[in-house]
């Protein structure tokens, strides 16, 4: 994935990752790939995050400092590279978009309004689950509690799909220990009869 | 909105039915649904002696119901509160991430298997 970044209002793009996490960056450096609504700032991109983990920061400053002229080298290096021509014309986005604002304020809200919201949590079925272990059926029940009990981890990590797929693991397992206990009930009443 | 008052009188009806049987008709001596588990196996699962239970606590004998199934009593509140905090999940945020954690769930179902061990060795 290429990426592009603002260092010193100057765009420079596109790097690698590598290249990227080379440059002495902030973490409000202004960073965009192919799939972001808008810039966003470096400390908030997921790959970047441990450049800037509090305990890390002296190493940052002091690879900075020693690295300094290397980021006028990619940058140089990446101007030729576009002014080259049209053979790198194919990896640069379709839309382009807009450079970002030098207000913090503004692009805040550039950001937000462009972010999808994410999706509603998933019912967990936990208490019909455990219910179920209670009430009917051990073994199925069991199966359902470990789905439902994976809904919420996932979902607060942001694994919105793979939480609504353990959402629906419970589901089928809780309709199954219905089902179960509906069928076996004739034979419950058979066995009291004897 | 009349799907939901439809669901919800069905709900009640079955409750009143369920609640008048246990209520008349003794598990113990008469014709109910004998735990399949406990057939098979002649082991004890967490819920056996529910319907006892439910039994004696509808005739007021919460000594009765301890001694059929004393983690019933135990565990049926948290299951209520639990269906509760799901379905109110917005109201109370720290209460359901609570009740929905990985670690009180695990301890929930460790608790139900150590109390399966427990009777089936104590015999209670």
């Amino acid at each position: 994935m290429n990426y592009w970044v603002v260092i010193d209002r100057r765009k420079m793009g596109p790097l690698s990752l590598e290249d990227l996490r080379r440059l002495p960056l902030d973490k409000n450096s202004y960073v965009w790939h192919r799939g972001l609504p808008a810039w966003v700032k470096a400390g908030e991109l997921e790959e970047l995050a441990d450049l800037f983990v509090p305990s890390a920061t002296d190493d940052v400053e002091a690879l900075v400092a020693s690295d300094a002229p290397l980021a006028e080298e990619v940058a140089e290096d990446n101007d030729e590279a576009v002014a080259n021509g049209d053979s790198q014309e194919e990896s640069r986005p379709a839309a382009f978009p807009p450079p970002p604002p030098l207000r913090p304020n503004e692009f805040r809200s550039v950001r937000y309004g462009g972010r999808p919201a994410p999706p509603a949590k998933p019912p967990t079925y936990l208490g019909w689950s455990i219910a179920s272990i209670i009430c009917c059926c051990l073994l199925t029940g069991i199966v359902a509690v470990i789905y439902a009990a994976k809904v919420t981890p996932l979902y607060d990590m942001g694994r919105y799909e793979e939480a609504r797929r353990a959402s629906e693991k419970a589901e089928i397992w809780l309709i199954v220990s219905i089902t179960v206990g509906i069928v076996a009930l004739p034979f419950q009443f058979l066995m009291a009869m004897f | 909105m009349n799907r939901n008052i439809k669901i919800t009188a069905i709900v009640a009806a079955c409750l009143v039915a369920a609640v008048a049987v246990y209520w008349l008709f003794d598990p113990a001596a008469n014709l109910f649904p004998r735990c399949p588990f406990y057939v098979v196996t002649g082991l004890k699962c967490p819920g056996c002696g529910a319907q006892r239970a439910v039994h004696a606590l509808l005739h007021g004998d919460l000594r009765g119901a301890w001694n059929q199934n004393a983690m019933l009593l135990l565990v049926v509140p948290v299951i209520v509160l639990m269906l509760w905090s799901e379905y109110r999940a917005g109201r109370h945020p720290r209460l359901n991430a609570f009740l929905t954690s990985t670690g009180f769930v695990m301890a929930l179902v460790a608790l139900l298997a150590g109390w399966m061990i427990v009777r089936n060795i104590a015999g209670c």
